[in-house]
C-alpha cells in the first residue's frame, strides 16, 4: 500500500450497515450508510448512524469561554446549542462537546470523532423505544427539547440529545454495535428500522 | 389508556379442559366458564390432593391454579376464555376428578406438620430415594421448556409525579383529584376493568360508577394500566409492576396505595370442599360471568355484605336457605331469608361437593344440618397492606376493626380506602380524594387552596362512619382436623396448635415451620387466621402476636418477567477490528464486557512468530487517557509513586497507581507528547476505573490546570512486536524508526499508512515492539496495512492466550490477576518504582510504613524443572501450611520449563529459594527466580 494513499475512515457500525444490505458511499473520507432499500417505503420509528460527524471534547476550566468564542454566548448545563451545522452539548461547567463540523477550529478542543458513535432515533414512538431500555427519565418535563442528559443503556453510558423530532445518542464507539441492536430490538414492536443517513437528515 | 393485553373473546367460543371440551359465553372467565358448565372440582390441593373448586375468583387464592396453553399456574379465574385455549388441571393423577394420590388425605395422621424434619432423615441412605420420591409428587405443574423459550418478556422504564395502585372507589377518586391538581398520575389496577369491587356488588354501584370510570378514562393527565398487578414497592417510590410478559418499572414522585382488602376466610371443617366460595367470589361470577347457583345457598356472615350478596342470589334464582350472623343483634328475616342469630358455620359436609352445612353457636357445638350445595361467606376483609409494609408504613392493631390500620406512612406514600379498613361507599370516595389531595400537597407544599380543600374533606369524613366494627370471628368450635388456615400448603388448624406446641410460638417461626402463609397466595387467605390462632395458642392478644414479615414479589410473577429478554443481558463491547479478527478465524475470548481474539491458530505457533518474527496483536481495549495542561506533572505526581517530573518530551515510562493504603490498583504507561499534553495508558479492566479515580481527584484540585479526556475509545491500538517489527514500521512511515530516532522507551507522533498515530516503544511481550494509536476511525485501515506489509517478514496476529505467556517469560505482572486488594507495589516486585522522596502522592504513607514495617509476602517468579505446570491459584506450602498461591504459571519454551509468577512469605523470596507448590494432591519443588525468564539483560528488547 502506497504510503499517500488516504486512509479510509469507518464507523463501528459499517460491516452491520453492509450485511444488512445498506448503500454505503465514501463521503468526507468516510464510509457511510446513506440509504437502505427499505427507505423509500419508510413512515414510522428509524435509527440511523452518524458516526461520520466530526466530534469534539472541550474540558478544563475555559470552557465557557471556548463556547462563548465558538457560539457567541456560553451554553447552559444541560442544554444543546445548535449552530449552523454543529450542536453542542453543554454536560458540565468544564466538559462540553460538539457534535458536528464547525466552521473554525476550536481553540483547546480535542478531536474525539473516533471515539463517539452518534445515533438518531427518529419517530413518534421515540421516547417509549427508549423507556424499553433505560431508566434514565426522558420525559419531556425532565429532557425538553434542546436539553441533553447521561444515563446508562444496559450498561452503555450514553449522552442523550433531545430534539424536536428525535433523540439523538451518543455512545462510545465499543457498544455502538450492542447499542445498535438492542434498540433495534426494543423497537420492534413500534416498527424501528434502520434507515441511511439521507433518510434520516 | 392503555392497549389491554387481556382480551376477552367478544362472543361465545369453545376450550379445552382436560380434554373435554367447554363453551364459554362472551367475555366469560375460564373459571365461570367451567362453573357454568358444572365443573366443580378444577385442582387438587398441594399436599393431601383434596379436591378443590372455585374460591375467590380474584386471582388470589391457589384454588384455581391450571396450566393455560402449556403455561403452568395460571390463575384461571382471572383469564378470559379465548377459542382453541387448552386448559389442563394440575396435581392431579390420573384425573382431577379422580386422583390415586388422594391416598394421602386418608392417610394425614402419619404426615403432620414439619414431619419431612422428622421422618425422611434416618436412615441416611434412604434420603436419596425420598428426596426422588418427594420431587416427583411435590411441586405445582410443570414448566413447558419449549413454551419458555419462545416466551417474549420486556421491560419498560416509566415515571410519573403520582402513582395510584388500585382502580377501585378510593383509587379512581385519588387519582382524579391529583390529575386535576395538574399532575401526571398513573393508575395500575389488576383487573381488566376500572370500579373494583362496585363492578360486581349491583347494591352498591349506581351510576356515578360509569361517570367517574369515563372521567379517568378520558382525563389527559392520567394513564390507566389495567391488568397489571403491582407485585413491589420499594425504595424511593419505585414500583414494580407486571402486566402480561412486560415488567414495568415506575417511579414516581407520590404514591397512593388503593388496593382494597382480601376477604378472610373462616375456619370450619372441610372449609375447602368445593362449593364453599368467598361472597366476592359468588358476586363475580354471578354479575361478571353471568353464573347461575343452582341449589340452595347457605351464607355465613358478620357484616352487611352477607346479607347483599344473599340478596343477590335469591334474586338471581338461587334459594339462600339462611344467612347464618355471627352477631347477636341481626333481624330475623331479610327478604324472606332466614336469620340464624349468634351461629356460624362449625362443618361443611360432602365429598367432592357441598351438599350441607352444619351450623352452631359461635363457641357451641352443632347445632343444626342445612342442605345447601352452596356455602358463601362474607366475614369480612384484611387490608391489601402488602405494598405499604414494604414501603415501612407502621402499623397498630384495631380490636374494633379487627385488623391493623396505618399509623405512619413511609415517605411519599399515601392509603386510601378499604385498606385503611374504610368499606363505605362515600366514605371511600372521600379517603381517595384526601389521598389524592396529600399526594398534591406534599408535590406543591404550602397551598393554601389545597390545605382548605383538605380541611373540607376532614369534615366531610368526620360526619359518616367510616368503619363497621367486626367480629374477630376465625374458626368454629369444631374439634374435627381437616380445618384448613392455608389452602396453598394444606395447613390445618391442628397444625398450627401442633407447631405452637412443639415451641414454634412466634409468628416467624411459627411460618417457617408450618409454611402458613408460604403458598403461591402468600398469605392472603390465611394470614389474619394464622395470627388469630396462634395468638390463641399463645394464649395473647393478636396484636402481641405481630405480622409475618410481608416481601416483594406481592403476588407471584414469572421468572422470564424479571429477566427480560436475553439479548440485554450483558453488554458487549467490540474493538475496530473486531470483524476483520472474525472473518481471520479468531477464536473470540470474553476479557470483560470485552470481545477479544484469545487465538488465531495455536498459542505455540503465534508464540513462535513473535519471538522469531513479528507478530502482531489488538490492544485497543487499553484505557486512554489525555492529559493537557501546565499543572499536568504535578498532577501525575500526585498520583503515581514515581517520578514524572523528568520525564522529557517524547519518552515514555511505566507507572503504577496505587489506593491510599498504597494497594496497587493499576499500572499502566505515561508518555509525554508535548511539553504540556501526556498520553497515559491503563489496563484493560481498570480503564474505566482509573478514569474516575483522576477525575475525583482532579475535582478536589480545581485550581489545576489540567484537562482531563477520555480517549479510551477515540484510538485503536496496536503492538507490533518481535525482532522484525522495525522492518514491518519503515514500510508504513517516512519517519525515521531507527533505534537512535526511537529508543526503546521513546514515544513518537508519526504517520503511519498515512494516518496520525502515538506510537510508543514498549515492550509487554519482551521483544522490540511497537504500542501503535491510532484514531479508532482508521484503526482497520492501519491494522490491515500493517498486516499487509507484515507478510514477507512473517507477520502473524496473536491472541491473549500467547501473550500471557510472552510477558510471563518477562516476569511482567498483570494487575488483577497477579495482584489482589491486598497488594502494594513494594511486595508485587516493584520497590524501585515508590520513591518515597517525594514529598506526597495517593498511599505514600502507608507505603512508608509497609517498608519500616518490613515485607510480610513477596511476588516472586519461580521455575519448575520437570513437565508439572501448576494451574493457579494452586497454594503454595511454607512449614506445612498455607504460604502463597500462583498468580500465573505457563510451560516456558524460552525456559524449557514450567514458569510463573507466585505470592510466598517474604522469608522465602531470596533468589534461589525453593518453594513448595500443591498440585493435585502432591507437593512440587519450584525454585524462586529473580531474572526473568527471557531475555534478562533486556537486550531484545532494546534493540
Amino acid at each position: 500500500m502506497p504510503l499517500s494513499t488516504p486512509p479510509i475512515a469507518q464507523g463501528p457500525l459499517a460491516e452491520w450497515h453492509h450485511r444488512h444490505g445498506a448503500h454505503v458511499e465514501l463521503r468526507d473520507g468516510w464510509l457511510v450508510a446513506t440509504r437502505y432499500p427499505h427507505d423509500a417505503g419508510l413512515r414510522g420509528n428509524v435509527l440511523a448512524d452518524f458516526a461520520h460527524r466530526p466530534t469534539f471534547e472541550i474540558n478544563g476550566a475555559s470552557v465557557a469561554e471556548t463556547l462563548g468564542a465558538l457560539c457567541g454566548s456560553d451554553v447552559a448545563l444541560r442544554a444543546i446549542m445548535s449552530e449552523g451545522g454543529f450542536d453542542v452539548y453543554r454536560l458540565t461547567p468544564a466538559r462540553a462537546i460538539v457534535f458536528g463540523k464547525t466552521p473554525a477550529e476550536i481553540q483547546g478542543a480535542l478531536d474525539v470523532t473516533g471515539g463517539w458513535v452518534s445515533l438518531a432515533l427518529i419517530g413518534q414512538n421515540a421516547e417509549s423505544i427508549l423507556n424499553k431500555v433505560t431508566a434514565v427519565d426522558l420525559r419531556e418535563r425532565t429532557l425538553p427539547v434542546g436539553g441533553c442528559c447521561q444515563g446508562p443503556i444496559f450498561g452503555v453510558n450514553t449522552l442523550f440529545g433531545r430534539f424536536a423530532e428525535r433523540f439523538e445518542l451518543h455512545v462510545c464507539g465499543d457498544s455502538a454495535e450492542f447499542l445498535w441492536e438492542v434498540l433495534l430490538d426494543a423497537g420492534a414492536e413500534f416498527g424501528l428500522k434502520p434507515a441511511g443517513v439521507d433518510f434520516a437528515r | 389508556m392503555a392497549d389491554s393485553p387481556v382480551a376477552a373473546s367478544q362472543e361465545a367460543c369453545e376450550f379445552e379442559f382436560d380434554g373435554k371440551a367447554i363453551t364459554a359465553q362472551a367475555g366469560q372467565t375460564l373459571a365461570g366458564a367451567l362453573h357454568e358448565a358444572g365443573q366443580h372440582v378444577v385442582s387438587r390441593s398441594f399436599k393431601y390432593h383434596r379436591p378443590r373448586g372455585l374460591f375467590c375468583c380474584t386471582g388470589r387464592c391457589p384454588n384455581c391454579l391450571c396450566t393455560v396453553n402449556g403455561t403452568p399456574n395460571v390463575r384461571i379465574c382471572t383469564v378470559p376464555a379465548e377459542p382453541g385455549m387448552v386448559v389442563r388441571s394440575q396435581n392431579a393423577w390420573p384425573s382431577v376428578n379422580f386422583d390415586f394420590l388422594s391416598i394421602f388425605d386418608r392417610l394425614h395422621r402419619f404426615m403432620p406438620v414439619g414431619f419431612y424434619y422428622k421422618m425422611m432423615y434416618k436412615p441416611r441412605w434412604m434420603w436419596p430415594i425420598w428426596e426422588k420420591f418427594i420431587r416427583r409428587i411435590a411441586g405445582l405443574g410443570s414448566v413447558d421448556r419449549r413454551q419458555g423459550a419462545d416466551g417474549t418478556y420486556d421491560k419498560l422504564n416509566l415515571f410519573c409525579d403520582v402513582a395510584v395502585v388500585g382502580g377501585g372507589w378510593a383509587g379512581m377518586h385519588a387519582a382524579l383529584d391529583a390529575a386535576q391538581a395538574g399532575f401526571a398520575v398513573t393508575l395500575i389496577d389488576d383487573q381488566p376493568l376500572l370500579g373494583g369491587h362496585l363492578r360486581f356488588d349491583p347494591d352498591l354501584a349506581d351510576s356515578r360508577l360509569a361517570d367517574v370510570v369515563r372521567q379517568v378514562q378520558e382525563h389527559p393527565g392520567i394513564q390507566v394500566w389495567d391488568s397489571a398487578t403491582v407485585f413491589g414497592l420499594y425504595e424511593g417510590n419505585y414500583l414494580g409492576i407486571q402486566r402480561a410478559n412486560r415488567m414495568i418499572r415506575l417511579r414516581a414522585a407520590e404514591v397512593v396505595v388503593a388496593t382494597g382488602g382480601w376477604e378472610r376466610p373462616l375456619v370450619f371443617e372441610n372449609n375447602d370442599l368445593p362449593g364453599v366460595l368467598l361472597a366476592s367470589a359468588a358476586q363475580r361470577l354471578l354479575h361478571l360471568d353471568r353464573c347461575r347457583f343452582e341449589g340452595t345457598a347457605v351464607v355465613v356472615t358478620d357484616n352487611s355484605q352477607g346479607y347483599r350478596v344473599a340478596g343477590q342470589l335469591a334474586r338471581a334464582g338461587t334459594t339462600v336457605g339462611a344467612i347464618v350472623d355471627v352477631r347477636e343483634n341481626s333481624p330475623d328475616k331479610i327478604e324472606e331469608i332466614p336469620v340464624r342469630r349468634g351461629q356460624t358455620i362449625f362443618a361443611a359436609r360432602g365429598t367432592k361437593h357441598v351438599t350441607a352445612a352444619v351450623i352452631a353457636p359461635v363457641s357451641g357445638d352443632a347445632h343444626a344440618t342445612l342442605s345447601c350445595r352452596w356455602l358463601i361467606q362474607a366475614v369480612g376483609f384484611t387490608p391489601a397492606s402488602s405494598l405499604l409494609h414494604q414501603n415501612g408504613c407502621k402499623f397498630k392493631y384495631d380490636p374494633l376493626a379487627d385488623h391493623a390500620i396505618v399509623t405512619a406512612h413511609g415517605r411519599g406514600t399515601h392509603s386510601a380506602g378499604a385498606v385503611n379498613g374504610i368499606h363505605d361507599r362515600d366514605g371511600t370516595a372521600l379517603d381517595g380524594r384526601r389521598a389524592g389531595l396529600a399526594a398534591v400537597e406534599a408535590l406543591r407544599p404550602h397551598d393554601a387552596a389545597l390545605a382548605a380543600r383538605r380541611d373540607e374533606l376532614k369534615a366531610k369524613m368526620g360526619a359518616i362512619p367510616l368503619r363497621e366494627s367486626a367480629a374477630a370471628h376465625y374458626a368454629s368450635g369444631s374439634p374435627a382436623k381437616k380445618k384448613f388456615v392455608c389452602l396453598c400448603e394444606d395447613v390445618t388448624e391442628k397444625d398450627i396448635c401442633d407447631a405452637v406446641a412443639e415451641g414454634y410460638s412466634n409468628i416467624e417461626t411459627l411460618k417457617r415451620f408450618s409454611t402458613v402463609s408460604m403458598g403461591p397466595c402468600q398469605g392472603k387467605m390465611c394470614q389474619s387466621s394464622s395470627i388469630a390462632l396462634c395468638a390463641r395458642a399463645n394464649g395473647k392478644s393478636i396484636e402481641e402476636t405481630g405480622v409475618t414479615t410481608s416481601r416483594p414479589p406481592e403476588q407471584p410473577l414469572s421468572l422470564g418477567v424479571l429477566a427480560g429478554r436475553g439479548l440485554h443481558f450483558s453488554l458487549v463491547r467490540r474493538t475496530p477490528m473486531h470483524d476483520w479478527h472474525v472473518s481471520a478465524g479468531a477464536k473470540m475470548m470474553d476479557a470483560g464486557n470485552w470481545k477479544r481474539p484469545e487465538t488465531y491458530s495455536t498459542p505455540e505457533d503465534e508464540y513462535d512468530s513473535v519471538r522469531s518474527r513479528v507478530g502482531l496483536i489488538d490492544v485497543s481495549t487499553l484505557g486512554k487517557i489525555e492529559l493537557r495542561g501546565s499543572d499536568v506533572v504535578p498532577f501525575l505526581e500526585f498520583l503515581y509513586p514515581n517520578r514524572f517530573q523528568n520525564l522529557n518530551v517524547g519518552r515514555v515510562r511505566y507507572g503504577v497507581i496505587c489506593d491510599d493504603a498504597g494497594i496497587l490498583l493499576d499500572d499502566g504507561t505515561i508518555a509525554r507528547l508535548e511539553e504540556k499534553r501526556f498520553f497515559l495508558t491503563t489496563t484493560t479492566g481498570n480503564a474505566d476505573a482509573i478514569d474516575s479515580w483522576f477525575r475525583s481527584w482532579l475535582a478536589g484540585r480545581p485550581q489545576l490546570d489540567v484537562q482531563l479526556t477520555n480517549v479510551s475509545g477515540s484510538y485503536a491500538a496496536m503492538n507490533l512486536a518481535g525482532p522484525n517489527s522495525r522492518q514491518v514500521l519503515a514500510k508504513l512511515t517516512d519517519a525515521d524508526v531507527s533505534s537512535a530516532a526511537l529508543p526503546y522507551l521513546a514515544a513518537g507522533q508519526l504517520k503511519i499508512a498515512n494516518v496520525d498515530a502515538v506510537v510508543l516503544r514498549v515492550g509487554f511481550v519482551g521483544e522490540l515492539g511497537y504500542e501503535i494509536h491510532v484514531p479508532s476511525q482508521y484503526g482497520l485501515h492501519v491494522w490491515e496495512a500493517i498486516v499487509e506489509a507484515g507478510k514477507e517478514f512473517g507477520l502473524a496476529p496473536f491472541g491473549i492466550a500467547a501473550q500471557r505467556l510472552l510477558r510471563l517469560e518477562k516476569k511482567h505482572l498483570i494487575p488483577g490477576v497477579d495482584t489482589d486488594a491486598l497488594s502494594n507495589p513494594l511486595e508485587a516486585d516493584l520497590p524501585w518504582i515508590v520513591k518515597l522522596d517525594k514529598p506526597d502522592f495517593v498511599g505514600r504513607r502507608s507505603l512508608a510504613q509497609a517498608g519500616e514495617r518490613g515485607l510480610r509476602n513477596r511476588l516472586v517468579g519461580f521455575r519448575i524443572v520437570g513437565e508439572t505446570v501448576p494451574q493457579p491459584p494452586a497454594l503454595v506450602i511454607h512449614n506445612g501450611k498455607l504460604g502463597g498461591r500462583v498468580t500465573s504459571c505457563e510451560f516456558s519454551p524460552a525456559a524449557g520449563c514450567a514458569v510463573g509468577l507466585a505470592w510466598v512469605p517474604a522469608e522465602q523470596s531470596k533468589n534461589g529459594d525453593k518453594i513448595e507448590i500443591h498440585v493435585d494432591g502432591r507437593v512440587v519443588t519450584a525454585i524462586v527466580q529473580d531474572e526473568p525468564f527471557y531475555d534478562p539483560q533486556g537486550h531484545r528488547l532494546k534493540s
